[in-house]
């Protein structure tokens, strides 16, 4: 899967989770930049993105997600 | 032994001087001593057993996950983790949960008559095993989950969970972010001490002049909420709330402070909650460390396991994605909030009067929060001025008052009782008669509480512009002094050990 599709995919779940259509994704993206993305939010995000590409997230992974830039590298990496 | 008697300064000073006399590969020897002669002091010695038992486990099953995992085995890890989290939980549910759960057998034994009373044995906890234990369990998951490095030997990991000055009430730390702290050397430091000592003065100000006296008040009105309707029952219940909190951070900052003298930073556990926005916020800034640990250790595993994501899915093809985004994370909640009762105490109590109460409290805010939106639309009201986050904190600090009823009353049917009593209240006049004068402390004592509490307020204030003691530390030398000989002062002068006043027991020390 390349990472545009990825970034499509990933966007279209952080729509669903936050509920707002106007978000769009950069490598750079962090929680500082929706307003809703707090601990709870993010429990229900990860969630959200294993059920979209059908994988899982292991904690240590989890642990070291800096931004969605990084978030994409993990799925490429457990979807490949 | 309390952490505010004078056989612990005494017993403080003695650590101190040998963990920095001794050589330093000998400090955390030095502090493993300490926990055992103080939990020796503090705790039946039996208990002891129960302490080694759960230390040794979590020791030796830390390390088989470990081996397993270099071995590769993963059904090892997970044998491994099982047996641990088996015998710390087991521990936990044995010696605290007995009486709760034989007790509530009995109640359904009498009311149905299938069964006679079974005997409820009379088992004692060692001292902050609800405390130790949580640690413990993040350890091995956290050690499951590699992501903190393994402790080989046993009585460092001992250490790690008997570490005294948190032992009785927390905080509730991690291992991945204690181990570099608590086994290496610290040269002596006099300004990280004085700051150390600094912070355990204010905490014993808090406890022994604000708490001990707010306590005197909330025990007159609990102890006969029917003598004092209306007001008087909501004074009661608004001073208990600010005795659990000086009691519990004040606790707080006498164990952050021990530490501190040790060169050993602990997590902090309050965040100035009552300035908070929120019931869910209040809940991110009070016990944070209780909090950050049921979300990482149940909320998380619990909302990403099979059965959660199931019904995330189905809700989601079969309800509307607003469902499958609310009703999984309330869900969530709800069990979180249940086993905060829970870990309260066996008492159905803190189940649903604390656990259902402030989860009620959050979800109704989640839910409603597109109404409350609209209606600070059309209201034109102004989120950022200063009025609307008092009235949110001050909203808070009502709820708030309304679960700690229940966490204070003796059972579930006196705190409604006590609601009851202060229902509509209809008696403004006790404000100026004097009967303010005639809950337990006398009109000099309550107009101390009084300034007492703005004191706080001035404090917490300073506290969100950042470290308190660091901003006096810049002052002059005879201001400074003055701040600190006057809290001295203060303690030696005010400190209470009157009626109503027990100076052995913090509120959470129970735990």
């Amino acid at each position: 899967m390349s990472r545009t599709e990825i970034f499509a995919r990933l966007t279209q779940v952080f729509r669903d989770v936050f509920d707002d259509e106007s978000i769009t994704l950069s490598e750079t993206t962090t929680a500082a930049d929706i307003e809703d993305w707090d601990s709870l939010s993010h429990i229900m995000l990860l969630s959200s993105v294993e059920d979209e590409f059908g994988i899982k997230f292991d904690m240590r992974a989890v642990q070291g997600l800096q931004n969605v830039g990084a978030m994409v590298d993990l799925i490429g990496s457990l979807s490949a | 032994m309390s952490i505010t008697s004078l056989p612990f300064f005494v017993f403080f000073a003695l650590s101190l001087a040998l963990y920095y006399l001794l050589p330093k590969r000998c400090q955390w020897g030095v502090l493993l001593g300490c926990s055992l002669v103080f939990f020796g002091l503090s705790s039946p010695a039996y208990t002891v057993v129960y302490l080694a038992l759960g230390v040794i486990a979590t020791a030796l099953c830390a390390r088989g996950i470990a081996r397993a995992r270099e071995n590769g085995s993963s059904g090892r890890a997970r044998a491994a983790l099982a047996v641990g989290l088996a015998v710390d939980l087991g521990l936990l549910a044995v010696l605290k949960y007995t009486g709760f759960f034989l007790g509530n057998v009995n109640r359904v034994g009498g009311w149905t008559g299938l069964w006679g009373p079974l005997p409820v044995p009379d088992l004692l906890a060692p001292l902050g095993i609800s405390f130790y234990t949580l640690q413990s369990v993040g350890y091995l998951l956290d050690a499951y989950w590699d992501i903190c490095p393994i402790q080989p030997s046993v009585w460092k990991t001992a250490l790690f969970v008997g570490y005294y000055p948190q032992l009785t009430s927390g905080p509730i730390a991690r291992y991945r972010d204690m181990h570099e702290r608590l086994y290496a050397p610290h040269g002596f430091d006099s300004r990280r001490v004085a700051f150390g000592l600094q912070r355990m003065l204010w905490g014993i100000f808090k406890k022994l002049v604000i708490s001990a006296r707010a306590g005197v008040v909330a025990n007159t009105v609990f102890a006969d909420p029917a003598a004092h309707p209306g007001f008087l029952v909501w004074i009661g219940a608004a001073l208990f709330t600010l005795q659990l909190y000086t009691d519990f951070s004040g606790c707080m900052d006498i164990v952050l402070g021990i530490s501190e003298c040790y060169g050993i930073p602990l997590p902090e556990n309050f965040r100035t909650p009552f300035f908070s926005r929120s019931v869910q916020e209040f809940w991110q800034r009070w016990h944070i460390t209780l909090g950050a640990w049921l979300k990482d250790y149940l909320l998380y595993p619990l909302m990403r396991s099979r059965p959660f994501a199931g019904l995330t899915r189905w809700l989601r093809e079969h309800v509307g994605k607003k469902a499958a985004r609310q009703l999984p994370s309330l869900l969530g909640m709800l069990c979180v909030w249940l086993l905060i009762g829970l870990w309260h105490g066996g008492s159905w109590k803190y189940i649903l009067g604390m656990g259902l109460w402030f989860w009620g409290m959050i979800a109704a805010a989640q839910v409603l929060a597109p109404v409350f939106r609209k209606c600070i639309r059309l209201l034109k009201i102004r989120t950022d001025a200063f009025s609307w986050h008092l009235f949110q904190s001050l909203r808070v600090f009502v709820l708030v008052v309304v679960g700690n009823v229940f966490f204070r009353a003796d059972s579930l049917s006196q705190a409604l009782g006590f609601l009851r009593a202060g229902l509509l209240p209809r008696n403004p006049e006790i404000f100026f008669d004097g009967s303010l004068y005639a809950l337990g402390l006398d009109r000099p004592d309550f107009l101390l509480l009084m300034a007492c509490i703005l004191l706080l307020v001035g404090v917490s204030a300073v506290q969100e512009r950042g470290s308190v003691r660091e901003q006096i530390a810049r002052q002059n030398l005879v201001f400074r002094w003055l701040i600190w000989f006057g809290l001295l002062f203060g303690v030696l002068v005010l400190g209470q050990y009157g009626p109503g006043y027990d100076p052995a027991a913090f509120i959470y020390g129970q735990f």
